[in-house]
């Protein structure tokens, strides 16, 4: 595809984007996929964090002698590791088979495919909205929580959702082409529970892996700013914000480019 | 003359299909050898056409011919390979009746999200709601999951609020079939209003006697290549006399 063909695809794409019927259909679209899933009813939300509380509690249990001490609050310090991760890992998991899955709708209506990514993270995105509301609420009853925290949490959160939909959409299109992608992912994302300070502190670690950490897992500046929210009363050192700030924006950026340059070649294979 | 409302210039469409079944190693193979792992497939080839606002344009052609691929390209769904196809306004299109609904919701809910499709609003779908039932025959069904519907009854309910959207320009393919006489009746009153209203339409159907009645014009293709444009009772016989 050449410059001026990528260029009148974007500005189509951006002109329906804009529309205000396209608000609509995705306002819908969010609504009947949350409406459609567990998290819709009190009992079933309650189910769908009883999985995050088993967890959570088992961590405690193993890790909070180990790793716990000196860790003021160490049960919200591992509740913002775990419902961060999980996020990343389940969201991630489900944008992979957005194209795939949705192929038919994609093929044969006129609903930007967008939506369908933005309809497809929405059910995720609502429990994670639900479990931020608890973290919020405990951070509150030990006193960590102010203002300041208020005000980096809406940007730390915009910009991990930004990394989360960048590589959800990198994904979605390599699926189509190697379905391998669904497996290898699989294992990467059960690593990051591990690779990323969960229930450990990145100062229990040596320099080299502290460093390979910080700089190399994406995950890591970003629980780090989650925890300055919920743990430190907003202070962030300003290099780890601007990390977060850069590398969501710009996965986010990279991944749209190369999904719009690829998403019909992919459907055609998919 | 005003704009048309389409412009196609030696439009193209090209798939990528796979030659074989997918497998890694034959993916990789495909990757370090020259031995591709698809082949070019092209579903039309220089097609230039266009469409005056307020036209009703048939598309016909044998299975295969690139009738479905021409109106993806006109609804935007689909960019051509090559050449252009401009169209000046988003068309409410309907490929299949089913996209676009959520089987696990009420019928009432698949309303409002189909309704959203079609370009309706909820204050606007509100209004509407007890009509769309009415006309689609399923009244008593409006709190029943969409999966317990039958076929038939998904397909009237989809049309039901197509007939309400307020598009100016529509395209279906192949959305009547199997409709039953009872709805078909419907189906007709709403063509009629249509063929008398100022709206664009482009549709294809195997049924010529329901696209003679309802099309000025007709757009015969033949292995991705236009064969024809005309009037189309001339386009259809001419069709009907190659079928034979």
């Amino acid at each position: 595809m050449n410059r001026r063909a990528f260029a009148s695809r974007f500005g189509a794409r951006a002109r329906r984007l804009a529309r205000p019927a396209n608000r609509t259909i995705l306002l819908e679209m969010v609504r009947a996929n949350i409406k459609a899933s567990d998290y819709h009813s009190f009992l079933g939300g309650t189910w769908s964090l009883i999985g995050t509380a088993v967890m959570l509690a088992s961590m405690y249990y193993v890790f909070s002698r180990h790793f716990g001490r000196g860790i003021p609050g160490y049960p919200l310090y591992l509740l913002t590791g775990i419902i961060m991760v999980n996020f990343f890992i389940t969201a991630t998991s489900y944008l992979l088979k957005v194209l795939s899955y949705n192929r038919d709708i994609a093929l044969n209506s006129t609903i930007p495919r967008e939506n369908l990514v933005l309809a497809t993270i929405s059910i995720n995105a609502w429990k994670f909205a639900i479990e931020l509301a608890i973290c919020t609420v405990i951070s509150l009853a030990y006193g960590f929580y102010t203002w300041r925290s208020a005000l980096l949490f809406i940007l730390v959160l915009l910009s991990f959702l930004a990394l989360v939909l960048g590589v959800g959409l990198a994904l979605s299109l390599s699926f189509c082409f190697a379905r391998d992608v669904e497996h290898v992912w699989a294992i990467l994302a059960r690593l990051f529970l591990f690779i990323t300070p969960v229930f450990y502190s990145l100062e229990s670690l040596s320099p080299t892996m502290r460093a390979l950490i910080s700089w190399l897992n994406p995950l890591a500046p970003f629980l780090d700013a989650f925890r300055a929210v919920f743990m430190r009363g907003g202070t962030l050192a300003a290099p780890v914000l601007l990390h977060c700030l850069l590398s969501g924006t710009l996965v986010l950026a990279a991944a749209y480019l190369v999904f719009l340059r690829w998403e019909g070649e992919a459907l055609d294979r998919t | 003359m005003s704009e048309p409302l389409i412009r196609a210039d030696h439009a193209a469409k090209r798939y990528r299909v796979l030659k074989r079944q997918r497998s890694t190693l034959r993916a990789l193979k495909a990757l370090l050898g020259p031995d591709k792992l698809t082949m070019e497939y092209w579903a039309l080839r220089d097609i230039s056409f266009t469409v005056q606002r307020g036209e009703k344009v048939a598309v016909i052609g044998r299975n295969g011919s690139g009738k479905t691929t021409l109106l993806r390209l006109v609804a935007g769904i689909l960019d051509p390979s090559s050449g252009s196809m401009e169209v000046a306004a988003e068309p409410l299109a309907l490929f299949k009746f089913w996209i676009g609904q959520n089987a696990d919701l009420p019928v009432i809910d698949n309303i409002y999200l189909f309704g959203a499709v079609c370009g309706m609003k909820r204050r606007q779908t509100e209004p509407l709601v007890a009509r769309i039932l009415e006309s689609a025959d399923i009244t008593a069904l409006g709190f029943a999951p969409l999966r317990d519907l039958s076929l038939g009854q998904r397909q009237r309910l989809a049309l039901s609020i197509v007939f309400q959207a307020p598009a100016d320009f529509l395209v279906f393919d192949e959305t009547f079939v199997h409709v039953d006489q009872a709805f078909f009746r419907e189906c007709n009153a709403f063509f009629v209003r249509l063929a008398e209203s100022p709206r664009t339409m482009i549709l294809t159907s195997h049924d010529h006697g329901f696209l003679k009645k309802y099309c000025q014009r007709a757009i015969w293709l033949d292995k991705g290549r236009i064969r024809r444009d005309g009037p189309a009772a001339d386009v259809i016989a001419a069709y009907e006399a190659e079928e034979k």
